[in-house]
């Protein structure tokens, strides 16, 4: 407790300074005329009284001085006085003051803009649960280069049930829908996804639930999960959506669920329909095929290495199957954020480095601008140490700011 | 008469004396009892007994509050608090502690 109240004590004392001050002051008055009254009665004249105590007391100043270092804030005082000379000067110099805040300014401003966008992109983790456990899948071959939507269905469908390394795997498709309304039509992009899609990403929704594996195949119940946006904009977020028609390309579907505000994975979709419902056409030819994209969540303690592997075990076997659609087909495993970001990474990194020299070229301009004047202001910095009676040049602070503490030294 | 500074460390436990013999006394009385009692030998340096004050204030071993002397002067007394008290008994112990100690030592033949 005694650091406490010791605490409270400098505060307080920190608060009433001026009134400790007044105090400290009158207190040792009194005690000077004391003493000349002693040495009065010893026989002094006054005068002479007056001298001796003077003598005895020393610099009235410095004595306050070192009684008020004793509430431990003469550091706050002296920081308090060099930011105040600090100001005067600038103001005094408003053209170099302008001039050095600008290209401060600028030089700050550059590094928060570049920072803002690494800490969204870079260091921030995808606003999915556990994103860093999430991966996307493909296929490499000599035909399938791309990154994404390479793969086949019928090989999804042997990954899920065949992988050691996956809680989930989940596949999608990018579809454009005409939505028919009573006043006409419209255009939207959607998603063909499979039922895990939702579970893999960890969502939960605002309305409602995902496909069941029975919609997700052909011949299934028409059914659709419909975007937060969608649900606002054409059902003003009303709760009796679930059960209600939505026609899409002629077809009437039944929405099931509404998606959370503000989800979006890789771009905005407004509907997803089952992806076991598509054309058989798309889905049904491992060798021509529309290509879907893989994502799944990693099984807890399973690395990517692991993951590779086991994968490469599952795709060998397929293509042991079925030589001629997916002989050298080879499957890859990629963290979900590697796959987002791609090379930009590097380039942002690249940037925040070259902004970061940016703002260490504008300090050493504005420590130029310092030196140059400090040149000029050779007689003022001798006047003023003259004037504070203290030539130690290890101390700029005496020869700057008057301090009080140099002033009477 | 030649006067002796007190040595480093005991002017708090001096105060703290004074004031728990007197009860009240403004900064002239301390350092005066201080001389006093102990035949001039001892001399408060004003130099050291204002930081001392100061710094027994923010301690919490004395509280001051402004009265009248005597002779109908305003100044500023001061008073031990409990926590003053017990730190008394603590230097005091210390004190008798080291000058033991010291005294041993210099009579070691």
């Amino acid at each position: 407790m005694n650091w406490f109240c010791e605490l409270v004590g400098r505060l307080w004392t920190l608060i009433h300074r001026k009134q400790f001050d007044s105090d400290l002051q009158e207190e040792m008055r009194l005690h000077r005329e004391f003493r000349e009254q002693a040495q009065i009665e010893l026989g002094l004249s006054p005068k002479e009284a007056h001298y001796a105590v003077q003598r005895r007391f020393g610099n009235d100043l410095v004595l306050r001085e070192e009684s008020r270092d004793m509430w431990g804030w003469n550091w706050l005082e002296h920081l308090v006085q060099d930011v105040r000379y600090g100001l005067r000067q600038l103001r005094r110099n408003p053209g170099f003051a302008a001039v050095a805040v600008l290209t401060l300014a600028l030089g700050i401003g550059a590094n928060t803009a570049i920072f803002s966008v690494v800490n969204a992109v870079l260091l921030r983790p995808l606003p999915y649960t556990e994103a860093e456990r999430l991966v996307t899948l493909d296929e490499t071959g000599e035909l399938q280069a791309g990154m994404g939507m390479s793969v086949a269905y019928l090989d999804f469908r042997d990954w899920q049930r065949e992988n050691h390394s996956f809680t989930q795997l989940a596949a999608f498709l990018g579809d454009d829908f005409i939505l028919s309304l009573p006043e006409g039509t419209e255009y939207l992009h959607g998603r063909d996804a499979s039922a895990d899609l939702f579970s893999v990403l960890g969502l939960r929704f605002a309305l409602g639930r995902a496909f069941l594996p029975e919609e997700d195949r052909q011949g299934g119940r028409p059914v659709a999960i419909i975007s937060h946006h969608f649900w606002q904009q054409h059902f003003n977020g009303s709760s009796t959506v679930l059960g209600q028609a939505v026609t899409l390309n002629d077809k009437a579907y039944t929405v099931v669920g509404v998606l959370p505000a503000g989800f979006r994975f890789v771009r905005e979709s407004d509907v997803y329909v089952p992806l076991g419902q598509v054309d058989p056409v798309q889905l049904q030819d491992r060798k021509v095929h529309s290509g879907i994209f893989v994502i799944g969540r990693l099984k807890p303690g399973v690395t990517l290495d692991q993951a590779r592997s086991d994968m490469a075990l599952v795709q060998g076997q397929i293509a042991q199957a079925y030589p001629e659609a997916d002989k050298g087909i080879r499957a890859t495993v990629m963290p979900l954020k590697q796959y987002l970001i791609g090379d930009d990474g590097r380039t942002l990194m690249l940037f925040l480095v070259a902004v970061g020299f940016v703002l260490l070229i504008a300090c050493a301009n504005v420590a130029n601008l310092m030196l140059a004047r400090s040149n000029a202001r050779g007689r003022e910095f001798a006047v003023r140490s003259a004037l504070a009676g203290c030539c130690k040049t290890d101390d700029l602070r005496g020869a700057n700011g008057f301090s009080r503490e140099k002033a009477h030294k | 008469m030649h006067q002796d500074e007190i040595p480093p460390g005991t002017l708090y436990l001096l105060i703290l004396k004074a004031l728990a013999r007197h009860g009240e006394l403004h900064g002239y009385e301390i350092a005066n009892w201080i001389e006093q009692v102990s035949d001039e030998v001892l001399q408060v340096e004003e130099g050291s007994l204002y930081p001392a004050l100061q710094r027994m204030l923010i301690k919490g071993w004395v509280t001051a509050k402004w009265g009248v002397t005597a002779r109908n002067r305003r100044a500023r007394y001061y008073q031990l608090t409990p926590l003053g008290r017990k730190q008394l008994e603590v230097e005091v112990s210390q004190f008798e502690r080291v000058v033991e100690a010291i005294t041993r030592a210099i009579q070691t033949a």
